[in-house]
């Protein structure tokens, strides 16, 4: 899953460069960030592990 | 025609800042064989995320400004992105509190989510005062050249590389291990 929310990233990132304006750029970048907060949230509550 | 350059030269500098120190945490793991742990590459992705909304700065200042709107849009995007990072950070600081080893070896004698913490902090100071400053700092009479282009696209190679490094590490997987000491590709 880290390395999909990567590729999301790196796609805004690229949409960033190539300047395909705010709402595509910011838009990809929004659902990395996004997928981010929903993968840390998945660490900090999963009752299993000790995260590092 | 007035110019406000040293904004755009700051937008720079923020990127090249988080390149280096993206840089430098691949170096490690690459050097020092030292894996990143499931919350060190979520902070990778906020710290990403953040040289991006300035990234966004930079490229919307091509045609010599920028409108008040892409300049609140891209730092704005970098303070969500600092402000998740901060927290991910501090969530990885507080488990290493009484801890007196850590994770990772010390840069500098504070450890890599100190540091991502502090450049965070950094981040958010930073935007804060470009929102304070805007008048002055927005980008106005700058030119979009080679060097921006590079800075940019460096930040962009650098995502790809971390692309195929946690897939590498990562695999098929949904996640990656607490504790991670090999490659589940190689």
């Amino acid at each position: 899953m880290d390395t999909l929310i990567f590729l999301v990233i790196t796609g805004g990132l690229v949409a960033v460069a190539l300047d395909r304006g705010r709402l595509v750029s910011l838009g990809i970048l929004g659902v990395g960030l996004f997928a981010a907060l929903l993968m840390f949230n998945h660490h900090v509550t999963d009752p299993l592990g000790y995260f590092y | 025609m007035t110019t406000n350059r040293f904004g755009y030269l700051a937008a720079h500098l923020f990127v090249l800042a988080y390149c280096v120190v993206l840089l430098m945490s691949l170096g490690i793991q690459l050097l020092q064989h030292e894996l990143p742990c499931p919350l060190c590459l979520v902070q990778r992705m906020a710290m990403l995320l953040a040289a991006g909304g300035a990234a966004y700065v930079i490229v919307r200042s091509r045609e010599g400004e920028i409108s008040p709107v892409d300049y609140m849009a891209g730092y704005g995007f970098a303070v969500l992105a600092a402000v998740g990072g901060m927290a991910m950070s501090a969530r990885q600081v507080m488990l290493h509190l009484t801890d007196p080893v850590g994770y990772g070896p010390p840069v500098l004698g504070l450890h890599f989510y100190t540091w991502a913490l502090i450049t965070f902090l950094v981040v958010i100071v930073f935007c804060a005062l470009s929102f304070v400053f805007a008048p002055r700092l927005m980008p106005k009479g700058v030119s979009y050249g080679a060097a921006s282009k590079a800075v940019v696209w460096l930040l962009v190679a650098i995502a790809a590389v971390i692309v195929v490094m946690t897939f590498l590490q990562e695999g098929f997987h949904w996640v990656v291990p607490d504790d991670p000491t090999e490659y589940a590709l190689l």
